[in-house]
């Protein structure tokens, strides 16, 4: 079943999970670059610069994220459903993981 | 939530307890944009503590180790100017531009610390006796420190601790707290640029700090600059704390014209000194002294055409001439002067109290204001204003325009054009100022001369920067050593004091 959703949803997972790292460089920086981490104003500015770097693949990734909701939903045989769930439950678990990961390094 | 501004000690943010802070402000919209925290006493301590554990270590790199950091601190600069200036305008206001300069006229004095091998060497007599040699060393003081203002949050810093540094102290900087965010990152890059932790500490504060900084036993020297007042207050007290003490003050810099000045080129000048980053800089032009009445109507006539082309606007517009005054608190007080000089019967020509620019209607912006008819008797002349307001005071001869500058209370800069080389030659030998420009509308020296001015508006006696600025922030030690021959000498007491015979 796995390999199925690998299969058939690749390319969400991918341009998620590259979306993931480059949230977490940009967001927490001190993970790349532990020098860093002493810094205050140096690290905010690092996040911002960076923030700013990655906000047009974040857009694009919402929008590959709801472009395969859409389309899955239009023509979604019984079979699908749960290589849907499983890749829902990917990106989302992404995503919260994520947001831990630079509430607690960021 | 606005973001907190930490203190910067051994290295690393430090957050302070203090739970006392200041607002800072965007002065193109008067949102508060953060926080700063002012420090305790024990935190100014922690931070001296810190350059105290620091200081053996520096102190004996070898000069040539120090002045690497420095040429690293320099490329590091260099390479975030774009972000260094964002960060200054966004606290400070003054356009993006002025900001790179502001940076940049900071990092000439970090080109002259990384020569400071050389600035350090002393002197040296072979054979003042027989078997005698002198020699004289500087050495570093030790923990010292820097309390700069608001107008010039990278230049001033880097002018103190580039030299203070490379010399071999440790710093603790505190900075003004409208814009702090500047200092604490250079003193972060000088990190990355391979100080050791505790070189350059930054606390931010208010009086507390202050008086923390000029009552530390620890602490060897202090550098400020600032208003005359407070000035003289630094300077009192860390000289009754044995504390080496340069104190800066404010500036009322004239420009004087004389009948056969570049009256275009003068025009430009003016309007750019005068007006430039708002008005805030104590080298600024805000008083114009045009020699006989034809001049002064020239004058006159060219900055009234010319005042309207200058464009107000916010820090980020490239095509600003410059952008708004640091707070509300200053603002009121520019306008307040501009009233006052009106209640004492100057001409208010062109009046910029009524400045508002579209969309950024809370923002701190004043536009342009000219006066003329005014006289040294009015208080608006004898103080400093700060703001984008020039002020003509009318003279009818030459000894006239020389006597305004040289009887002022301050005397930082003064400026005169002409195409006359011997009344400027004269001019610049009598004038009662420390700072003089031929021709030049803001005669802030190069790095490797020094910066200081006369009368209120400087405590202390070495300027800063420069050569003086080594001889500041070192002690001098003068080794008289003797190898006698035994064989040739005879070995007596002597009980009267040494001479040469």
């Amino acid at each position: 079943m796995i390999a199925a959703t690998l299969k058939r949803d690749w390319w969400l997972l991918a341009s998620n999970a590259v979306a993931m790292i480059g949230c977490v460089w940009a967001n927490a920086p001190g993970i790349f670059e532990p020098s860093t981490r002493g810094f205050d104003v140096g690290y905010a500015l690092l996040i911002y610069l960076r923030v700013q770097s990655v906000q047009p693949f974040l857009v694009l990734a919402c929008l590959m994220n709801a472009a395969w909701l859409v389309f899955r939903l239009r023509r979604r045989p019984r079979a699908d459903l749960r290589t849907m769930a499983i890749s829902l439950v990917a990106v989302c678990g992404g995503w919260l993981g994520t947001y831990v990961i630079i509430w607690k390094f960021g | 939530m606005v973001r907190d501004i930490r203190h910067f000690i051994d290295g690393a943010a430090f957050d302070g307890a203090s739970g006392r802070f200041g607002d800072v402000f965007n002065p193109n919209t008067g949102e508060v944009q953060a926080r700063v925290q002012l420090a305790t006493t024990g935190e100014v301590d922690r931070a001296v503590q810190a350059a105290q554990n620091a200081f053996d270590g520096w102190a004996s790199t070898n000069p040539q180790r120090r002045a690497r950091v420095m040429f690293d601190f320099k490329r590091l600069v260099e390479a975030r100017m774009d972000e260094l200036a964002e960060l200054l305008s966004s606290e400070h206001g003054k356009v993006i531009a002025d900001s790179k300069g502001d940076i940049q006229r900071g990092l000439e004095v970090i080109e002259f610390a990384c020569g400071i091998p050389h600035a350090l060497k002393g002197e040296y007599t072979q054979g003042a006796g027989p078997g005698i040699d002198v020699y004289s060393m500087r050495q570093p003081l030790g923990v010292v420190a820097g309390i700069t203002p608001f107008n010039f949050p990278g230049m001033i810093p880097m002018w103190m601790f580039g030299v203070a540094i490379a010399v071999g102290n440790t710093f603790v900087l505190k900075p003004s707290e409208r814009d702090p965010s500047l200092p604490v990152r250079l003193a972060e890059l000088m990190l990355e640029a391979g100080a050791p932790n505790g070189v350059l500490n930054v606390v931010h504060g208010d009086k507390t700090a202050v008086d923390a900084i000029l009552t530390h036993p620890l602490i060897h020297a202090v550098s400020f600059v600032g208003s005359s007042d407070i000035a003289h207050y630094v300077y009192q007290t860390g000289a009754a704390n044995h504390k080496r003490v340069q104190a800066m003050g404010g500036a009322k810099n004239h420009g004087i014209v004389l009948p056969d000045a570049d009256m275009a080129q003068v025009v430009k000048d003016l309007t750019g000194a005068a007006f430039g980053s708002a008005g805030e800089r104590c080298m600024a032009l805000p008083v114009v002294v045009p020699v006989g009445k034809k001049t002064a109507d020239e004058l006159r006539e060219r900055l009234v055409a010319e005042i309207p082309s200058l464009k107000v606007g916010i820090s980020t517009d490239a095509e600003a001439h410059y952008g708004p005054v640091v707070t509300q608190v200053h603002k009121d007080r520019v306008l307040g002067w501009i009233e006052k000089g009106v209640q004492e019967g100057a001409e208010l020509v062109v009046d910029g109290r009524d400045f508002s620019l579209q969309g950024h209607e809370k923002g701190y912006f004043i536009g342009p204001s000219l006066f003329d008819h005014v006289k040294p008797e009015m208080s608006a002349y004898q103080e400093e204003i700060f703001g984008p307001v020039l002020q003509i005071v009318r003279a009818e001869s030459f000894e006239e325009a020389l006597a305004l500058p040289s009887q002022h209370q301050y005397g930082n800069g003064v400026a005169i054009f002409t195409q006359n080389g011997r009344a400027a030659r004269d001019f610049a030998a009598r004038v009662n100022v420390g700072m003089v420009g031929i021709n030049v509308p803001i005669p802030v020296p190069v790095a490797y001369h020094t910066f200081g001015g006369w009368k209120r508006s400087a405590f202390g006696d070495i300027n800063q920067h420069g050569m003086e600025g080594v001889r500041f922030w070192t002690k001098t030690k003068t080794v008289t050593a003797r190898w006698p021959d035994s064989a040739l000498e005879h070995a007596d007491s002597s009980f009267v004091i040494p001479t040469m015979r």
